[in-house]
């Protein structure tokens, strides 16, 4: 499938950007990016327009970019301000810069056309830079398109049987869901409620729950990019979230992917979670990192070996659907959609 | 369970606790039984089509 290219994408996390360049690459375009002497960041096309030389192995010169090659000399906006022995600078001499936004923790990025993009419709993701919550972080490359990843991430009943011992149960494979599809705002919801279940490890070691826990999944999935996973832990006949929004009887931790294809067969696969108990305990934090990145990891190589023997499949290879992936499904027709647009 | 998106044209899928059924609910109110999901959400995107 086409790159949804008129969408924003998470290129980084604010913490990777400082004042040295810094290489990533986004629906195929390589980019360099770095923060100015003011705090802003930059993205710009990350090749010179002499030899097509990487500008990010250059080096800055106060807010200016040198190319690493031959000298030319870039502003933040592209414009190229000096060329090597000699005072003309050809018209031509710009290099393409890409409009970003910093918002809950992350670098945004808009690879498509400019003029449309909208920083307003950044989607949301508060709890990352909220100070009620702790939150830990992590990046993990996926040797996989990215449809594969947004395709695991809307089906948790795979945690069952990739991630038991970590984050599944038998429960979340056999408890039915509910998927909701609002075509108009872009967002699809896939809610998995169980009552009664075995608490797993990734969540009996953090909150120090022991018995049966009423578990809540629920997904909100904010196509292409952004992918939400509300979790609510309780011990079983805890009391039900009040109406106005408030839920002492409860764990709360909110599960974040940025899901930002650098290929068309390569991803970047942000992941956070943010919880709203134990904030100042280090050990609980350390102990979340290292779960969730264990996590991450069985899922990057279940699907980079997919993305291996999808590539020698024949033209038109059939798959089948079931109850379960009616979550992914909604996903594929709204990116479907978007990439036709 | 209860519905979460609230906008004017959602559609939703409801697994029927306990069977293999899918309920599809139309933004337009009409409902639909299936067993696959392919054919459920072809039915619900058809929207008006089939929709009485």
């Amino acid at each position: 499938m086409a790159f949804v290219r008129n969408q924003w994408y998470v290129v980084a996390y604010s913490a990777e950007i400082g004042p040295e360049l810094f290489a990533r690459t986004v629906l195929g375009e390589p980019l360099v990016l770095w923060r100015t002497e003011t705090g802003e960041v930059v993205a710009l096309a990350d090749r010179c327009v002499h030899r097509r030389y990487p500008l990010s192995r250059g080096h800055l010169d106060g807010d200016r970019l040198v190319c690493g090659y031959h000298g030319f000399t870039y502003e933040p906006d592209g414009r190229c301000s000096s060329v090597p022995g000699q005072n003309r600078i050809p018209r031509t001499a710009r290099v393409p810069g890409y409009p970003v936004l910093e918002q809950d923790s992350f670098v945004w990025v808009w690879i498509g056309e400019a003029d449309k993009a909208d920083p307003a419709a950044v989607p949301r993701a508060p709890w990352l830079a909220d100070p009620g919550y702790a939150t830990v972080c992590g990046m993990e490359p996926l040797a996989a398109r990215y449809e594969l990843l947004v395709d695991n991430l809307l089906d948790l009943s795979h945690e069952t049987y990739l991630h038991g011992g970590y984050i599944g149960t038998p429960e979340v494979a056999s408890t039915p869901i509910v998927t909701e599809v609002d075509p108009k705002t872009e967002v699809i919801y896939v809610s998995r409620h169980m009552d009664d279940a075995r608490c797993p490890a990734f969540y009996a070691k953090s909150t120090g729950l022991t018995g049966r826990i009423t578990r809540w999944q629920d997904i909100e999935y904010h196509p292409p990019c952004l992918y939400l996973l509300h979790s609510r832990i309780a011990p079983v006949g805890s009391a039900q979230p009040g109406e106005e929004g408030t839920d002492p009887g409860a764990f709360h931790v909110e599960v974040v992917y940025a899901i930002t294809p650098e290929t068309e067969h390569s991803t970047h696969d942000f992941w956070a979670v943010a919880r709203d108990f134990a904030q100042d305990d280090a050990s609980v934090s350390e102990f979340l990192a290292e779960s969730n990145r264990t996590v991450v990891l069985q899922d990057v190589a279940a699907l980079n070996v997919l993305e291996e023997y999808l590539r020698t499949e024949r033209p038109g290879y059939q798959e089948l659907s079931v109850n379960i992936d009616t979550g992914g499904l909604a996903g594929r027709r709204l990116l479907a959609e978007q990439a036709q647009r | 369970m209860s519905a979460v998106l609230t906008g004017e044209s959602v559609f939703r899928v409801h697994w029927k606790l306990g069977t293999d059924v899918l309920l599809g609910v139309c933004h337009c109110g009409a409902r639909q039984e299936a067993e696959d999901p392919v054919e459920l959400w072809a039915w619900l995107l058809a929207h008006p089509e089939g929709h009485s």
